[in-house]
């Protein structure tokens, strides 16, 4: 239905769907209390149906294993039915608890479940509880996965130079090793129109036209075989809902409950097998789907795409049959935010640092236009809108696409939403967006009907692979520390590279600049090499019929997405430090180079003790002080803000010459691209690096994805977004991050709001940045959640691409995100 | 360049000390402004939230409890005005003080900053023109407030024109007393539009408070209003001092009487800079004066409403 010039916008008026989406329903308030209470449990039950699966079938082929574990797994998981959800399905045996995956990685498990570093009940932030029990079964399960997990494997493949690297935390994607991509929208208006009947049918037809004499004969065969088990065990799982509910309606004694319970069991045997005729059967089949490729992968960041357009011709068919009012349908989405809401994932500690608030980043995106540039923005959009507002949860997560053609009555209805915190709805440009897709080859017909996937990927629903951007780090603060130390990395010894010359010896900026240009790309490579031995044993090891069987042309083609089977595909590392690194080639260029106040021997002393020396003259403070007056990205200061767009260039230019696994076997694309969202990970990463130029003491934070350094940007937010621009983002189409924080004050009246809808129209529109989004709180409010968390249990705050509950933050996370400068219009 | 073309007239290396520069002012006149504060004044008003607006020089602040008496700014000094005191406490003979800030770039307590630094008109205007983007796309623009702007009528005048040759929207915020109106007239055909302080229509009271009769300030509003320039009164109102019913009433009839003004802004009184007063080593005169509640502040401006009055609390 997209790219369909003729669907009107707001039939009845935008604003008054909001407000009615925004008030929650006695039903979606007593279950989102009892959610958000919940402390989220860990469950043995998916390692218990993989195990014997996989136990059984250890002569088969892998994706027929794969497919008949997840069977296993959907005919005996354990289901629950909250009481008044109108919407059921669940990815785990507890609201909000999580399954384990041990084909990916038992090793960790194994090592937490004895309390290292942590117990799950007793980690600093992101806490599970676990059952006596099912810990002691987990303990018996796991000793079948050694040696077989892909953690394994591909750490067998790793040279001993990336093994290095690694060690030196330039780079880093441990979470790929214990779970699967994820970060995809699959195609579900194609399963809301045909159903998973029609996709069986498109197998069927398939079939009898593959080749076996062919050299990817079998190999087809083996995907489609794999696609049907699975895709009938996605049918299964639906049905024992409707008994479930059935059931139910058996034993219940008020009628109003029992006429609602034979209502969804109606619901789950119709979808998602068949095509669906109304608003909330759409819905049910949506959720059916996120969820099973949520139990099939492990994988983060599945998003839903453009579910205003995806939903939209069924609300209005229905609204116009008069058979749904608003109110109905704002009910049936509040019920389906509190069923993403309920979906988890444990990684290891380490891991979790990277990722913290218990996320899963599920994105739902709005707005925008459509093809040919009308505005797609309709009533639905609006009520969604509304729904973010009642319901207040960190997840899912709303990405607002904004373009020139944006209303103001729809931009106003955003920052209406954005006044209430937590850092939703996150805003986009298509005028940045649209024109970085058409620049990798996207067509502009699909580049129109880009959304988001994970924290700020944008993602061709439907048609594009896993992971638009890698999810997998490079850390270029801790390459610039090797630069000024001769290719050394002061904490490891480890030179892999050597220079000859360091900081001290350096003859002049350009030649700064050519070593780390050189590192650079020798790091880079670095990533590439190791982020293609993991793909390459998750296409041999663990590959995903199900998700690929509603990705666009992988049915057509016979493969699965990892084999090349997706219309488009693009991976790319998340650079770390941006506003780092810019910082310090600054304070090097113009204090050692041209003022020549310092010299780059006291300039390395200083930072190899942590500006704590105070026997030298100057000594490490006045050092440290004269570096912190350099000039710092974010102040709309041309000297810095060119070195910090040069330094991300050389990522945006270097990535594109390289080439995925799938290139050349199908997609459009096949390359690498660059991206700044850091997630958290800006503060693990932080950790590994020793004091640097821009005057950051050893271990702190680096700064997050593309916002300048925590503190550095004293003039203005009007300065920072002007920064903030001037850095190729059009290049980063694996998707920038820029996170800016207000009082609430602000927003005060009608005249404030204009004036931040300006504010908005100016970064986006004019000066095309790619991404802002903005956290309204102030930091007493914040000082004092962290010191009475128990009075703050809903306080969400924006870490990174994604919100997370204050309170269940890492003390160091929380003390980030108060120091970020706060922007007080005064 | 043609930007250096329309700047050719004029006097682009004028010096003026500011304080201050604010992107993203919301409440200094239409759409997203960029306030710059202009050092000097001639009024010494008790609620003063910029006491380092009222001194024309650069001058020094001290945070006491970042001063971790290192005693690393004494001997920087250029005039020996720092000196440690027999209570090991670092004390600057203010009398002394240039306001150089050798100082503020040696302590790294951050316990030292000068307020107020030269710039050119040119410098400065290439400070504003950067946050064009956002005067367009919100219909604001620049913004100057002090202290009292006018103090620096000339230099003032030069960037009023530069800021007219790019068609940015001006306005100034003063306090109105300008005893030579010459200088007024000289910077007010370059301006869109003028906020223009009122606080009480007593004038004993008035020289009582700010230490000048409002003689002169009344005279000048009548003047401009007479001009047809758009003008908008600001009113702070202070506890205490302003905040009667009678006091609101003489304002209200006051700008009623302008014939041409029919907004009034209403400012009611903060603390936000009395730790300021601290750093210059200054008494706060208002310490321990409550807020005016909200529902006070309301019913002024239904007050003034009743006049017909468009009134806005800032």
């Amino acid at each position: 239905m997209s790219g369909d010039p003729n669907i009107p916008s707001a039939l009845f008026g935008g604003a008054a769907a909001k407000t009615i989406g925004e008030k929650r329903t006695p039903r979606t308030d007593g279950m989102r209390e009892y959610l958000l209470n919940v402390i989220p449990e860990v469950s043995s039950d998916r390692v218990r149906c993989y195990t014997q699966s996989y136990r059984e079938t250890e002569s088969e082929p892998t994706i027929v294993r794969r497919a008949k574990a997840l069977r296993n797994m959907l005919q005996n998981m354990s289901i629950y039915k909250l009481d008044g959800e109108l919407i059921v399905g669940n990815t785990s045996r507890h609201p909000r608890g999580v399954e384990l995956f041990p084909e990916y990685e038992v090793e960790w498990i194994e090592r937490e479940l004895d309390g290292v570093p942590y117990h799950f009940a007793e980690r600093p932030g992101d806490r599970y509880i676990i059952d006596d029990e099912v810990k002691q079964e987990l303990k018996g399960l796991f000793p079948y996965w050694h040696g077989k997990t892909h953690c394994e494997h591909v750490k067998s493949m790793f040279p001993e130079v990336i093994k290095k690297a690694w060690d030196m935390h330039v780079i880093d994607s441990y979470w790929l090793l214990q779970g699967g991509d994820g970060h995809i929208t699959i195609n579900y208006r194609k399963l809301l129109e045909r159903g998973i009947r029609g996709t069986i049918e498109e197998i069927e037809e398939e079939l009898p036209k593959v080749d076996l004499c062919e050299p990817d004969g079998i190999s087809k065969k083996l995907f489609y075989d794999a696609a049907l088990i699975s895709l009938e065990a996605a049918v299964d799982y639906a049905a024992r809902y409707a008994e479930f509910a059935l059931e139910r309606a058996g034993k219940e004694k008020n009628p109003e409950r029992q006429k609602e319970l034979k209502k969804i069991a109606e619901i789950c045997r119709k979808v998602p097998y068949h095509p669906v005729e109304s608003f909330r059967e759409a819905v049910q089949s949506i959720w059916f789907l996120q969820a099973l490729i949520q139990i099939e992968t492990n994988g983060h960041s599945i998003s839903l795409g453009r579910l205003d357009q995806t939903l939209y011709p069924y609300y209005r068919k229905d609204i116009e049959e008069g058979v749904l009012t608003i109110e109905g349908a704002a009910e049936i989405l509040q019920c389906f935010w509190l069923k993403l809401f309920t979906v988890n994932k444990i990684r290891d500690w380490d891991s979790t640092h990277f990722f913290l608030g218990y996320q899963v980043f599920q994105n739902i995106t709005i707005g925008g236009q459509l093809y040919g540039g009308k505005d797609a923005a309709n009533e639905l959009s609006f009520l969604i809108l509304g729904v973010q507002k009642a319901i207040k949860l960190t997840m899912p997560s709303i990405s607002f696409r904004f373009f020139d053609g944006t209303t103001e009555e729809f931009l106003q209805a955003a920052i209406d939403v954005i006044g209430i915190g937590g850092g939703q709805p996150a805003l986009y440009s298509d005028e940045c967006v649209i024109p970085a897709l058409v620049n990798r080859g996207i067509t502009y017909e699909d580049a129109v009907n880009w959304s988001v996937v994970g924290c700020v990927e944008p993602i061709i629903e439907g048609k594009q692979s896993y992971r638009p951007n890698g999810a997998a780090f490079i850390s270029i603060l801790k390459l610039l520390e090797i630069v000024l130390h001769g290719g050394e990395d002061p904490a490891t010894g480890y030179n892999l590279l050597p220079i000859g010359k360091d900081l001290s010896t350096y003859a002049s900026f350009d030649d700064v600049m050519e070593h780390w240009e050189r590192q650079a790309k020798f790091y880079t490579k670095q990533h590439i090499i190791m982020d293609t031995i993991i793909d390459k044993a998750m296409e041999e090891a663990s590959p995903n019929p199900l998700v690929s069987s509603f990705v666009d042309d992988c049915i057509r083609r016979g493969k699965t997405i990892k084999q090349g089977g997706a219309v488009y595909d693009y991976c790319g590392p998340l650079i770390v430090g941006v506003a780092n690194v810019g910082d310090s080639l600054a304070a090097i260029k113009k204090l050692i180079f041209e003022e020549q106040i310092l010299n780059g021997k006291q300039v390395l002393h200083a930072l190899d003790t942590d500006f704590d020396d105070e026997t030298t003259t100057p000594t490490g403070g006045e050092i440290q002080q004269m570096l912190l007056c350099a000039p710092k990205y974010g102040n709309d200061d041309d000297y810095v803000d060119s070195l910090t767009a040069e330094v991300l260039d050389l990522f945006c230019k270097e990535l594109p010459n390289y080439r995925t696994t799938r290139y050349g076997r199908g997609p459009r694309g096949g390359i690498w691209h660059a991206s700044c969202s850091t997630v958290s990970a800006n503060i693990p990463f932080g950790l590994s690096v020793g004091a640097t130029p821009d005057g950051r003491k050893a271990g702190m934070p680096t700064a997050d994805t593309t916002s300048p350094t925590q503190g550095m940007d004293t003039k203005g937010p009007l300065s920072t977004m002007k920064s903030v621009a001037k850095i190729p983002n059009i290049l980063c189409s694996g998707g920038n991050l820029f996170n800016m924080k207000f009082s609430p004050l602000v927003l005060q009246d009608q005249g404030g709001r204009s004036k931040f809808a300006a504010l908005i129209r100016t970064f986006l529109g004019d000066l095309k940045g790619m991404h802002v989004q903005f956290n309204m709180v102030d930091g007493d409010t914040l000082r004092d959640a962290k010191e009475h968390p128990e009075e703050y249990p809903d306080l969400m705050v924006r870490v990174a691409g994604y919100s997370a509950l204050f309170t269940t933050l890492d003390p160091k996370l929380q003390d980030d995100i108060i120091n970020r400068t706060e922007q007080l219009a005064i | 360049m043609s930007s250096d073309h329309a700047l050719v007239h004029l006097d682009l290396d004028a010096e003026l000390v500011i304080f201050n520069m604010q992107g993203y002012s919301i409440h200094d006149g239409p759409g997203i402004r960029t306030v710059v504060f202009l050092k000097g004044c001639p009024l010494v008003c008790a609620w003063c939230s910029n006491p380092e607006s009222q001194n024309p020089k650069p001058e020094l602040g001290v945070i006491e409890a970042r001063c971790q008496r290192c005693g690393k700014c004494l001997p920087g000094c250029p005039v020996h005005g720092i000196s440690i005191a027999e209570n090991e406490r670092v004390v600057t003979n203010r009398s002394l003080c240039t306001g150089c800030g050798t100082c503020e770039l040696v302590c790294s307590h951050k316990a030292r900053q000068v307020f107020g630094r030269r710039i050119t008109v040119g410098d400065l205007m290439r400070e504003i023109i950067k946050d064009m983007p956002f005067y367009i796309r919100s219909g604001g623009g620049v913004t100057f407030s002090g202290g009292e702007p006018t103090l620096q009528h000339e230099a003032l005048a030069e960037l009023l024109k530069a800021c007219q040759g790019k068609l940015i929207h001006t306005a100034i915020e003063t306090c109105g007393y300008v005893p030579d109106r010459t200088k007024l007239e000289s910077i007010l055909e370059h301006l869109d539009l003028v906020l223009y302080d009122v606080k009480c229509i007593d004038d004993e009271k008035h020289k009582q408070l700010t230490g000048v009769s409002n003689r002169t300030i009344l005279e000048n509003a009548r003047r401009i209003s007479a001009t047809g320039k758009k003008m908008i009164v600001r009113v702070p109102l202070i506890p205490g001092i302003n905040d009667s019913q009678a006091d609101i009433q003489q304002i209200g009839e006051f700008v009623l009487s302008l014939g041409s003004v029919r907004e009034l802004d209403l400012l009611p009184y903060h603390e936000l800079g009395k730790s300021k007063y601290e750093m210059l080593g200054k008494d706060y005169a208002l310490d321990g004066a409550s807020p005016i509640s909200p529902d006070r502040v309301g019913e002024f401006k239904s007050l003034l409403e009743s006049y017909g009055l468009k009134c806005e609390v800032c």
